[in-house]
């Protein structure tokens, strides 16, 4: 029975894919995803290692290394999964707990169907990695049996620590944050890792140190097994070997789930609501990190700013309140990035921490600090109803990202500066002041096409082309805008200055400027979109 | 206080509400009622400046919706059907939120008032997030109230109270409006338009099917039964169609 629901299901999702290809809109972004999908593997064909520059170019010392690295890889990929789950991991949606709670069914029947359909979702992701996978490197067969029982591997076992933690929290009242665990666990890898580091070799050689390690070879020992299923070769007996003990773990770990799920089952049932609340919202809002305390305390009074203030001051505690953990990790990542890169003997230059911040402030940032119009397509009512001119909305809601994302590369930068030499030093002095104007423009179009093309910030299960679609052709359109942008402030001031003879200072101003002026542009049209943006048709 | 002359909404061929001329003066209370998709919410969010009309004006204490936007809404108080709140923000900061954007000075008194009149004041500090339906309607109401609006539109505002709730928002409204506002209540609730309303429109399909004085349209019902409800003339216009009255 539920594995006709399941079915029913999948014929559903494939229909409101197919109905969206109706629309030009879905067609014109399905075909985006199939021609990027087809670049990709076309470059994973031609070439056997695309990141040859950063990796060994050998196809068989490359798989060595990264079959040496995977468990390590495996075993962050958890702990951040871990980190990131705002609850158990295993949970039902309220027409599933409306409807097949209160049916005639056992709870292992609705934890299999559950699982079986986390398992369709995973079947669909093994397949695209086993496409953009260079077959040079991995054998399709492996890759695409080593994704699916890994990718399985760590939905389980993030699914049986929630649980664990659930049942903590019950049977000993003690109220376990996964956070705090996975802050434990990190320290105690950390310590291990500072126990076994030697300062005169690299980070390779540390890590391979590590893995040596007799602790290191027990934590790694069931992520190892699934490094073994991507290397192996032959069916008989390198992948049948590897895969079979994957696959016995999984059922361990299935096994595990419903013993736990057994002591757990009405906790499980609220956490699955709450989850389910905060997961509509972020479809809503895009901000994925929902959690939130039930009271708190305002500490800062609003500012007023002639009506811009209140709208800022609502997203700034938009962005604590409910992005506070995303906030926090980024802005830890920006302070160590420095550290380590020195741990890692990396050779830097200003040109590629100008790229790295380029790519984080284009490509990493503005997906997760959503705290704009993007977030408030529920609350764009509120907004519409004030007596506030639009310009005024506008920048009210641009503030806390841009600022906020300002800030964290400040961080980066000066991070990243110990690392370069002193005539550099004065170089990213200069760089700095751009990232204001840079973010502003960044975020006016973000939010500038988000008005003019309002859609949910996630996607709508797996394959969501009209979501991966939309996405890749935004970041092409605001990445060009932005560089075009770039180089006509830094032209502008380029003829300034050989018209004028100025100084390097005042070309640096003159450009500061200039920036800051296509960046303003960006206001009025922001304002338009907003007027234009019909909440009834959304 | 409300002038609505002339106003038509369409939705690319759909025409959501058709011609529709009324005025609501300072005291009295309009009650809107018409089947689903009579075109009521979308009046109500027309009036309140959060979609545009296709064409007509409206304008709210004498100021037109369309060309003065901003001094039209600093004089409303919207509370629509199903409050969106600011999820991350208490209570208290919606309160807060609302008094600098509408630059309510000294707001803090009436503030607290609120809180108490809508039993609200232990939850000052609580995120309307975990708050009941109910009391994010209440929430709604204070904020809409906060700034002493001039005009205050009532989209179905008893959905989710309890009696207490109930009550206290009724006399709310019958206060405001002796104090001089200008209030239209769009609701289902027949018994509670009847019992609170000075005029009533009916719409339906888009159109105006009856506007007048409450009383006045009951008496014109009345000829053809004793003790007319405004159930009986709801169900009687809804199902033919009906003079305009007033």
């Amino acid at each position: 029975m539920l594995i006709k629901l399941l079915l029913l299901r999948l014929r559903g999702a494939v229909r409101l894919r197919l109905q969206e290809l109706k629309t030009l809109r879905g067609l014109l972004f399905l075909l985006v995803t199939i021609a990027v999908i087809a670049l990709l593997m076309k470059q994973s064909a031609l070439s056997a290692n695309p990141l040859a520059s950063i990796f060994p170019s050998d196809s068989e010392q490359l798989r060595g290394q990264i079959t040496q690295f995977m468990p390590i890889g495996l075993l962050a990929a958890y702990l951040l999964t871990v980190f990131l789950s705002p609850s158990s991991g295993l949970y039902f949606s309220p027409s599933e707990i409306n409807l097949l709670f209160s049916g005639p069914f056992t709870r292992r029947a609705l934890l299999l169907y559950k699982l079986c359909s986390y398992a369709f979702g995973i079947l669909l992701s093994s397949l695209l990695i086993m496409l953009l996978v260079p077959a040079s490197t991995y054998t399709p067969r492996a890759t695409f049996l080593g994704a699916f029982l890994t990718l399985m591997f760590i939905q389980l076992l993030t699914v049986a620590t929630g649980l664990l933690s659930q049942l903590l929290r019950r049977y000993f009242c003690v109220r376990v944050r996964s956070s705090y665990v996975i802050i434990t666990l990190i320290s105690l890898i950390a310590a291990t890792y500072l126990y076994y580091a030697d300062v005169s070799s690299g980070l390779i050689d540390k890590l391979a140190q590590f893995q040596a390690s007799m602790g290191g070879a027990l934590l790694l020992a069931p992520f190892d097994v699934f490094a073994h299923i991507f290397q192996a070769h032959l069916i008989f007996p390198d992948l049948l070997v590897w895969a079979t003990l994957g696959l016995a773990i999984n059922v361990g770990l299935i096994t595990l789930v419903i013993l736990l799920d057994r002591y757990s089952g009405e906790a499980s049932t609220v956490a699955s609501l709450k989850l389910y609340k905060r997961w509509d919202r972020a479809r809503r809002s895009g901000l994925p990190w929902g959690a939130q305390p039930l009271t708190v305390r305002s500490l800062i009074q609003t500012p007023v700013l002639s009506g811009i203030g209140p709208v800022a001051w609502r997203q700034m505690l938009t962005a604590f309140r409910s992005s506070g953990k995303a906030l926090l990790t980024f802005l830890v990542m920006a302070i160590l990035a420095g550290p380590l890169l020195v741990i890692a003997s990396a050779d830097i230059s200003k040109w590629s921490l100008m790229g790295g911040v380029f790519f984080a402030g284009v490509f990493v940032l503005p997906s997760t600090l959503v705290f704009d119009f993007r977030s408030d397509l529920d609350t764009m009512e509120n907004f519409k109803a004030l007596p506030l001119p639009s310009w005024k909305i506008s920048i009210g809601q641009l503030a806390a990202p841009v600022v906020l994302t300002s800030l964290i590369e400040l961080v980066l930068v000066a991070s990243v500066a110990i690392l370069l030499d002193s005539q550099s030093h004065g170089f990213l002095i200069g760089f700095s002041p751009f990232l204001i104007p840079f973010n502003m423009l960044l975020y006016g179009l973000e939010n500038l096409f988000f008005l003019l093309f309002p859609a949910p910030l996630v996607p709508v299960g797996r394959a969501d082309f009209d979501f991966i679609g939309r996405t890749m052709v935004g970041f092409a359109l605001t990445a060009t805008i932005l560089l075009g942008s770039c180089f006509l402030a830094v032209g502008a001031s380029q003829v300034a200055m050989n018209a004028m003879g100025l100084p390097w200072p005042a070309f640096v101003v003159v450009a500061w400027f200039s920036l800051t002026l296509i960046a303003l542009m960006t206001l009025p049209l922001l304002s338009w979109a907003f007027n234009r943006f019909d909440i009834s048709r959304w | 206080m409300i002038r609505v002359n002339n106003f038509t909404k369409t939705y690319n061929d759909f025409v959501a509400v058709r011609n529709l001329t009324f005025r609501v003066e300072p005291g009295e209370i309009l009650g809107l009622v018409g089947p689903n998709g009579a075109g009521k919410t979308t009046m109500m969010r027309v009036l309140s400046g959060i979609i545009p009309p296709s064409s007509g004006t409206l304008s709210v204490a004498g100021h037109d919706i369309v060309s003065d936007p901003v001094k039209a809404k600093q004089a409303l108080g919207f509370i629509p059907d199903d409050p969106r709140l600011f999820d991350t923000l208490t209570v208290w900061e919606h309160l807060e939120f609302i008094a600098a954007t509408y630059r309510v000075v000294n707001y803090k008194p009436a503030a607290e008032t609120l809180l108490q009149l809508f039993n609200l004041d232990g939850k000052r500090n609580h995120v309307v997030q975990g708050l009941s339906r109910g009391m994010r309607q209440k929430v709604a109401i204070a904020c809409a109230y906060l700034h002493h609006p001039k005009v205050i539109l009532f989209d179905e505002p008893l959905t989710g109270l309890d009696p207490a709730g109930i009550r206290s928002i009724k006399e709310s409204m019958q206060e405001r409006a002796e104090q001089g506002a200008a209030i239209i209540i769009s609701s289902h609730l027949l018994e509670l338009v009847e019992s609170l309303c000075t005029h009533l429109l009916v719409l339906h399909q888009g159109q105006c099917r009856c506007f007048g004085r409450m009383v006045d349209v009951l008496q014109a019902f009345d000829e053809f039964k004793n003790d007319t409800t405004l159930e009986d003339v709801f169900f009687s216009i809804t199902h033919a169609d009906s003079p305009e009255l007033g």
